[in-house]
């Protein structure tokens, strides 16, 4: 019972650890926020359903990514054509460089503190609306005297000049 | 990376704003599914970009971090600019360190689901399902027959009760679960004192570093009942501290702290504690001065699964009530809770502030007196009805009855609803013993426990 707890916390540890990573492959192969969210979901229901198929000391991500590959292609044949925004040859594509992109994401969350950091306190304060008390843009917008247009633009840029940021610092890291 | 402002450049940032936007309309679709294929930097770009975009939904605690303290901290060395260099230095160290520190996840992940569970996430409502991942924002809620056990990143458990509804939350002083109605039981891991776990409900807010205790959310009041270690719990009026094996209530009145008088188990129990005597009064002398009270050990028997009233007449020979008191004397002002199993037509007497003869005593379930909850009294002699609710309580499923009196308020609640919430003013003898009891009234219902707290200490207005 001790051991099947143990076991039990330590596969929700490796789900939790890897739920971003995750997202993001998910998110490069589909092109859709909402469509990624429902499938991340699906892909922990199946991981936590075959937790007992992982073998501890093996790689999670391999395993969690095959299985979360899978729910992308069942997902994809149970969407109405128009709404899949790649199609199969471009899938093919994007799927080995999304992994390879993903060998980053632990030195790029490393050192995304450091980035944000060095960020203007706005945009920090707009991050922080954004995504951790999830306003919309709208609802930024109002408050800043904004159009939603223009705190989307804003957002954007933040994010790239992020990425710039926190691949130049991983980088120079030697990760 | 293309230049900022060129052609292309402005084409992504269109193309990938509305991406993270979920504004991609078809043409947007088509166009981006034409660039990944043709156009190697397009792809990179895109790449990179989303794993921004899942940085960042997995970065709370970093965006908290950085985004109030940093105006703080800076604001602070601005109006001490004459601090010594030697401040600055401790500052900055202190503040690399905090930024490097493992990010806290406050998310969840549901464990295991019994019956209807339903997960709203941004408006959306849909079902609950084992492995899924609650994110903060996201609100969970289970019915009246389906319970829901949910696990945070560190190992934190949380067992939701049924008709209970829970949103996670994620503030700028750290995780939050708000129990909006319900209750939960919670089993904190142990937590840095900087990154506390807050359970917030409508009336308080429960501050855990590492526990295990169950929370209740009634329209009227919130309680927390602490099995391991200790909690903060503050409402509008200020805050307490709730140790092991004690509890706290929180309503508009303010907080008020438990703790126990005793914990009759009377499921894994094989002989009666001596504390609890039981006596018999027949009818006919019941409601006049000079009431005959006996002893009356066989009128209560312990049978599988707890403990049972006898059927007067043929114990005694004749009807009557049968009382199971305390002996040792109590404060007037406590809450007892009773559990019930499911079974037949059944009626229970709760006394409060002296036994069933002297005391308040609160009928559960009688018939037709009036059918749902009653208040009398039986002092001086006759019975004087105080309160009642009549809104039937079933027979067929088990309930757990609380009542609690704090000066002459005295509150009943059915499986954490609130029946009656009253102020009695009805005088009692002033040589009553000071003490609680349980009667029968009528057929008995299987008493699975009795548990009874006195005032530890009161921030009642």
């Amino acid at each position: 019972m001790q051991d099947r707890s143990k076991d039990t916390k330590a596969f929700v540890e490796l789900m939790t650890a890897h739920q971003g990573r995750l997202y993001a492959y998910i998110l490069s192969l589909l092109g859709d926020v909402d469509q990624a969210n429902d499938v991340l979901q699906e892909t922990n229901v199946v991981l936590w359903r075959n937790a007992g198929e992982f073998r501890p000391g093996s790689s999670f991500p391999a395993w969690a990514f095959r299985t979360a590959h899978f729910q992308v292609m069942a997902h994809r044949q149970r969407q109405l054509r128009d709404r899949v925004v790649f199609d199969d040859e471009i899938l093919a594509a994007l799927d080995p460089a999304a992994r390879e992109v993903d060998e980053t994401y632990e030195s790029r969350e490393r050192v995304l503190a450091e980035c944000l950091e060095k960020m203007a306190t706005s945009h920090r304060d707009l991050l922080h609306r954004r995504y951790v008390h999830g306003q919309s843009l709208q609802m930024i917008a109002d408050s800043c005297r904004k159009t939603a247009n223009g705190v989307a633009q804003v957002l954007f840029r933040i994010r790239r000049s992020l990425m710039e940021c926190v691949t130049r610092s991983s980088e120079a890291g030697g990760t | 990376m293309a230049n900022h402002g060129s052609p292309f450049d402005r084409e992504m940032e269109s193309l990938l704003t509305a991406l993270t936007e979920g504004m991609l309309d078809e043409v947007g679709r088509h166009r981006l599914g034409e660039l990944m294929r043709d156009e190697p930097e397009a792809r990179r770009l895109y790449l990179d970009y989303c794993q921004m975009h899942a940085l960042l939904k997995s970065a709370h605690g970093v965006l908290s971090a950085v985004a109030p303290k940093a105006n703080r901290w800076r604001r602070h060395l601005w109006t001490c600019s004459g601090v010594a260099a030697a401040l600055v230095l401790t500052l900055t160290t202190s503040l690399v360190l905090y930024l490097h520190r493992p990010s806290p996840d406050y998310r969840a992940f549901v464990v295991s689901t019994g019956g209807d569970v339903h997960l709203t996430r941004e408006g959306q409502a849909g079902p609950a399902q084992i492995g899924m991942t609650l994110n903060p924002g996201d609100q969970i809620q289970t019915g009246p027959e389906s319970t829901v056990d949910l696990r945070l990143a560190d190992g934190t458990t949380m067992q939701l009760g049924t008709e209970s509804i829970v949103r996670l939350l994620s503030r700028q002083d750290g995780q939050c679960v708000e129990l909006k109605a319900g209750n939960m039981a919670c089993d904190v891991k142990s937590r840095d004192r900087h990154e506390p776990l807050v359970f917030a409900t409508p009336h308080a807010e429960v501050t855990v570093l590492g526990t295990v205790f169950n929370l209740s959310a009634a329209p009227v009041a919130t309680s927390v009942r602490v099995a391991r270690g200790r909690v903060r719990v503050a409402g509008a009026d200020g805050s307490m501290e709730v140790t092991e094996g004690n509890q706290a209530t929180v309503d508009v009145h303010g907080a008020c702290a438990w703790s126990p008088v005793c914990d009759l188990d009377f499921t894994a129990m094989k002989d009666l504690p001596p504390q609890l005597e039981t006596v018999f009064c027949d009818s006919a002398s019941l409601h006049t001065p000079g009431r005959r009270i006996v002893p009356g050990p066989a009128g209560v028997r312990l049978e599988d699964g707890g403990l049972q009233f006898a059927d007067p007449r043929p114990v005694f020979g004749e009807h009557g009530l049968i009382v199971s008191r305390w002996i040792e004397e109590v404060p007037g002002d406590l809450a007892i809770e009773v559990e019930v199993s499911a079974g037949d037509r059944w009626s229970l007497g709760i006394a409060v502030d002296g036994d069933s003869f002297q005391g308040y005593r609160v009928i559960f379930a009688a018939p037709n007196y009036p059918f749902g909850i009653t208040i009398d009294s039986l002092f001086p002699s006759d019975m004087t009805l105080l309160a009642q609710d009549p809104r039937p309580i079933p027979y067929d499923r088990g309930h757990l009855l609380r009542v609690e009196k704090q000066g002459q308020r005295i509150r009943v609640w059915v499986d954490r609803e609130i029946r009656i919430d009253t102020e009695v003013v009805h005088p009692l003898s002033s040589d009553r013993r000071r003490t609680f009891a349980i009667s029968n009234f009528g057929a008995s219902p299987l008493i699975r426990s009795v548990r009874v707290w006195k005032v530890a200490s009161s921030q009642h207005r």
